[in-house]
């Protein structure tokens, strides 16, 4: 039984960071109608540049969070504006390779600039481990939730409450519409990718702490997919349902299957196992919108 | 645009290779190829064996993505089936590379209608998402079957016997490689003018009108399955009896990533343009290769950064054609053609 | 080629629709609408925008699934199945927004129409066994003859389709429709958007296709020329009713439809 919750509560922890990622992936698609393929690299250069905040310029963590999401929505607009731009509204293959190509340019540049071994965040947290009943949560991962956490809380009272939240959420559900009332839409897409960048950037960094950072940081970007598909590809709670989903489902199945398993890696594959099932089953996931087909 | 063509009958209408400029090309590019491993040097020879197995995966791939507008984010695990089950043949069961191959071609087609299943119900970009999975899941089996693939140590192949003859060198094996891509490319392009090539590219273009004339959507869209996993079959099997070891290692997500650069590059929905796509990413990495080498008196340490360049330019590669050249080498060449055609006049 | 052709008197009924419902959501499309058209004939169907034309004819081609009713041809049951199915039985239409494959030559797109009715596979296509071959060229032979030759559209064989006209892309879209040698062929406003030209090669050709194949048409049309001149029979929707059938003559007296059209005031 201890096994079982401690391995819900590090499924808690992981599901965390995985909706945090997943709603910047998501609020792209929704504004915008693009799958992302670059997220995972994209919280890589988020982790990389708080990094070089931290050692080179030796910022406090704080500062250098901040400086990375900034640097990273500065990018995010960058790329919406030089490469997804001439691309609108072209087929969905052109858009999946263009941010797949996207992430191989930002995986080799990341590799030039600062080689491909691995570098740890200096001591950011305090060491005292957080304890809830049997479950012992090791510093390192419960401070990290607790940033994801803060960031989703803020991106969503954002969109609820301040003005561009709202233009955005207008945009995603109905371009025209949300064109015909004033909004400016080109600007919509840049905050959506600005967005995006920013919350992949504090996942990044986030993840860095836990696991060190290196240009292979950005693999973690495909365990999106089950995360979203789970939850609904346009659905910002479905991220974070999905989220928290996928991360209890991996740590449940990596602590009571890999035993079992001599080549081991089923924490790998189970998510992708229940993607099918859920495509199958429901492809819009559960909280995803259907879409309607015209002649 | 053909000027003073003139055909005497529907059948010579309806061949492959119309005019006799046409044949004449193709026929020096025959002799061509014939020529080639006689002067050219081991490393090349292997790079054109390399270029001829992609190619048929590419192939493949422009079957159900280009021609189908499927798009698949899985392709080499269709290899990988292929490869494996072609070795596995080969060195378990001492069976001759003229049965090995094929049968691996099989059994990725085979795999195909498993992984195709899902497009009754879903499409777009669920169904690409839905080969990624199938790509993960594949690879994990790949590592974790180890009675049947070796595990991560992978399986041995002994050589190809042909009349006898052990097909070890990239010279002799040269001959078998081009002759399978050259039969692959040719069964593509019957396939594209006649009944079911048709129906893939109607599936593409307008899918719902499509059933409405009377082309059944699932059935067709298995059946491009099949045929796309069967040339990434055949092009594992052939790649085993080519490097003679298979691990999983050689059938990664970034492979599939490769295939569809060669695709995209190369030109969607059109056979030219995935030899044009095949021949100019590999070929790419190479002079890139051979540009570091070059500056090694000015720029000694430019060998580390060779294996990241590489991705920034295959990715800066990708990025520029989709942006500038969305239909690739295929329609930079016909536009050449059709400047040509008229040339000194204009249009 | 078809039936044949059918004698006027012909009183069998090559389309029967029962108790046809429909609705999206709480708006109803169509509100057990019934017809029956005859072999060999013209019918036309008319209304105002919205008024359930276009999901009359989804629902009878296969694209919708009614609520309530029955779709007959030639008095078999054809409702539940799919829209190839159908295809294949003998119901061809066009479509409003011409729905040409952009990616093939007009040969490829017209051919493409006579796929339900040909039987080479994939595998013996590929490797041009004689009966694919002798197939393939066989169904070259008649589109040319049936199809290209009876739509003066030799010339445009291997243009490709984007770079037509749109009166000559609305031709292909009829010589695909012709191509499946249907009985039963349903054109979805075939003269929308066509010069006073377009529009008389286009009814000559809608008429050869009946007096010379015997195939029954059905059309949708707002070109009210058009209706009067061709169709035998007109059927007239509203908001997803039928308010009024008859020939034309009395179509254009009718007060329902007048109302439907201008409104309460005429």
């Amino acid at each position: 039984m201890d096994l079982f919750l401690q391995l819900l509560a590090s499924g808690v922890v992981t599901g965390g960071i995985y909706a945090l990622v997943a709603v910047g992936f998501v609020v792209v698609y929704k504004s915008t109608g693009v799958i992302n393929f670059a997220t995972g690299e994209l919280m890589m250069l988020g982790a990389f540049f708080a990094y070089t905040a931290m050692t080179a310029a030796r910022a406090p963590f704080a500062v250098a969070l901040l400086l990375a999401v900034a640097a990273a929505a500065g990018l995010g607009a960058l790329v919406e504006r030089v490469v997804l731009r001439p691309l609108l509204g072209q087929r969905a293959i052109s858009v999946i390779m263009v941010t797949i190509g996207l992430s191989s340019v930002f995986k080799g540049i990341a590799q030039m600039i600062w080689s491909g071994e691995y570098r740890s965040f200096p001591p950011i947290f305090p060491r005292a481990p957080l304890l809830l009943g049997p479950v012992v949560l090791p510093s390192r991962q419960a401070w990290p939730f607790a940033i994801a956490l803060l960031a989703i809380l803020l991106v969503g009272l954002g969109f609820r409450f301040t003005r561009t939240g709202t233009a955005m959420r207008a945009t995603a559900d109905d371009q025209q519409a949300a064109f015909a009332m004033g909004i400016d839409i080109r600007r919509v897409f840049s905050l959506s990718w600005s967005l995006a960048a920013a919350t992949a950037a504090i996942a990044g960094v986030v993840v860095g702490t836990i696991g060190g950072i290196s240009p292979q940081l950005g693999a973690i970007g495909l365990r999106m997919f089950p995360v979203v598909i789970l939850g609904g590809l346009d659905s910002i709670p479905g991220a974070l349902v999905g989220g928290v989903a996928i991360g209890i489902l991996e740590n449940l199945a990596g602590g009571y299957l890999d035993p079992l398993l001599p080549g081991g890696g089923v924490k790998e594959v189970v998510p992708f196992a229940a993607l099918v099932a859920i495509l199958m089953i429901r492809p819009y996931g559960l909280f995803g919108t259907r879409e309607v087909e015209r002649l | 645009m053909l000027i003073g063509n003139y055909q005497e009958s529907y059948r010579a209408d309806e061949a492959l290779l119309r005019t006799p400029a046409v044949r004449g090309w193709m026929a020096a590019l025959g002799v061509l190829a014939l020529v080639f491993p006689f002067v050219a040097g081991d490393y090349l020879l292997y790079l054109a064996n390399l270029m001829g197995v992609l190619c048929i995966a590419a192939l493949g791939l422009n079957i159900l993505t280009g021609f189908t507008g499927q798009i698949s984010l899985g392709h080499a695990a269709f290899m990988g089936v292929g490869g494996f089950g072609a070795a596995y043949l080969a060195s378990r069961l001492s069976a001759p590379f003229w049965l090995a191959v094929p049968a691996g071609g099989v059994m990725a087609c085979l795999a195909g209608v498993v992984v195709g299943v899902p497009s009754l119900r879903i499409k777009g970009l669920y169904l690409a998402i839905a080969t990624l999975a199938a790509q993960v899941i594949a690879e994990w089996v790949f590592v974790n079957w180890t009675s049947a693939t070796g595990g991560i140590r992978g399986l041995n192949v002994p050589p190809a016997r042909l009349f006898g003859l052990s097909l070890d060198t990239d010279f002799r094996i040269y001959f078998l490689v081009q002759a399978v891509a050259a039969a692959h490319v040719w069964l593509a392009a019957n396939l594209f003018r006649t009944r079911w090539g048709r129906a893939f590219i109607a599936v593409r273009d307008r899918d719902i009108a499509a059933e409405l004339i009377g082309v059944p959507l699932f059935r067709t869209k298995i059946l491009s399955f099949m045929v796309s996993s069967f040339y990434a079959g055949m092009a594992g099997g052939l790649w085993a009896f080519f490097v003679k070891v298979v691990t999983p290692e050689n059938f990664p997500l970034s492979l599939s990533i490769q295939l569809l650069a060669m695709v995209i590059v190369g030109g969607l929905g059109s056979i030219k343009g995935t030899l044009f796509g095949t021949v100019f990413m590999t070929l790419v990495p190479e002079a890139l290769k051979l540009g570091v080498e070059a500056l090694r008196g000015v720029w000694p340490d430019a060998q580390a950064y060779l294996f990241p360049m590489r991705d920034v330019v295959f990715g800066a590669l990708i990025v520029a054609f989709l942006v500038f050249e969305p239909h690739g080498l295929a329609e930079m060449w016909n536009r050449t053609k059709r400047f040509f055609a008229l040339w000194p006049f204009e249009k | 080629m078809g039936e044949g052709p059918v004698a006027a008197g012909d009183d069998r009924a090559i389309l029967a629709v029962e108790r046809l419902s429909l609705s999206f959501g709480g708006l109803a499309a169509l509100a057990s609408v019934d017809l029956r058209v005859r072999a060999g004939s013209i019918t036309g169907i008319i209304g105002p925008n919205g008024a359930g034309k276009t999901s009359l004819l989804n629902c009878i081609s296969g694209f919708y699934r009614p609520d309530h009713g029955r779709v007959l041809l030639d008095g078999e049951d054809v409702t539940r199945l799919p829209a190839d199915r159908r295809a294949a039985l003998g119901i061809a239409r066009t479509f409003q927004n011409v729905s040409l494959f952009e990616g093939m030559t007009v040969l490829d797109n017209v051919k493409l129409g006579a796929h339900a009715r040909l039987r080479s596979g994939a595998v013996s296509s590929m490797l041009r066994l004689p009966w694919a071959v002798r197939e393939e060229l066989r169904l070259r032979e008649e589109v040319e003859r049936e199809v290209f030759d009876f739509l003066e559209m030799e010339h445009l064989r291997r243009r490709t389709v984007g770079s037509l006209s749109y009166g000559l892309q609305k031709r292909v879209d009829l010589a695909r429709a012709l191509a499946m040698r249907p009985r039963l062929l349903l054109l979805d406003e075939p003269v929308a958007g066509m010069n006073e030209e377009e529009t008389e090669d286009m009814a000559r050709f809608i008429l050869d296709v009946q007096e010379e194949r015997g195939i029954t048409v059905v059309l949708i049309e707002h070109d009210m020329g058009v209706v009067m001149d061709l169709c035998q029979r007109v059927v007239a929707l509203s908001f997803g009713e039928k308010i009024a059938e008859g020939t034309p003559d009395q179509i254009q007296r009718d007060p329902e439809v007048v109302r439907a059209y201008l409104g309460e005031a005429a």
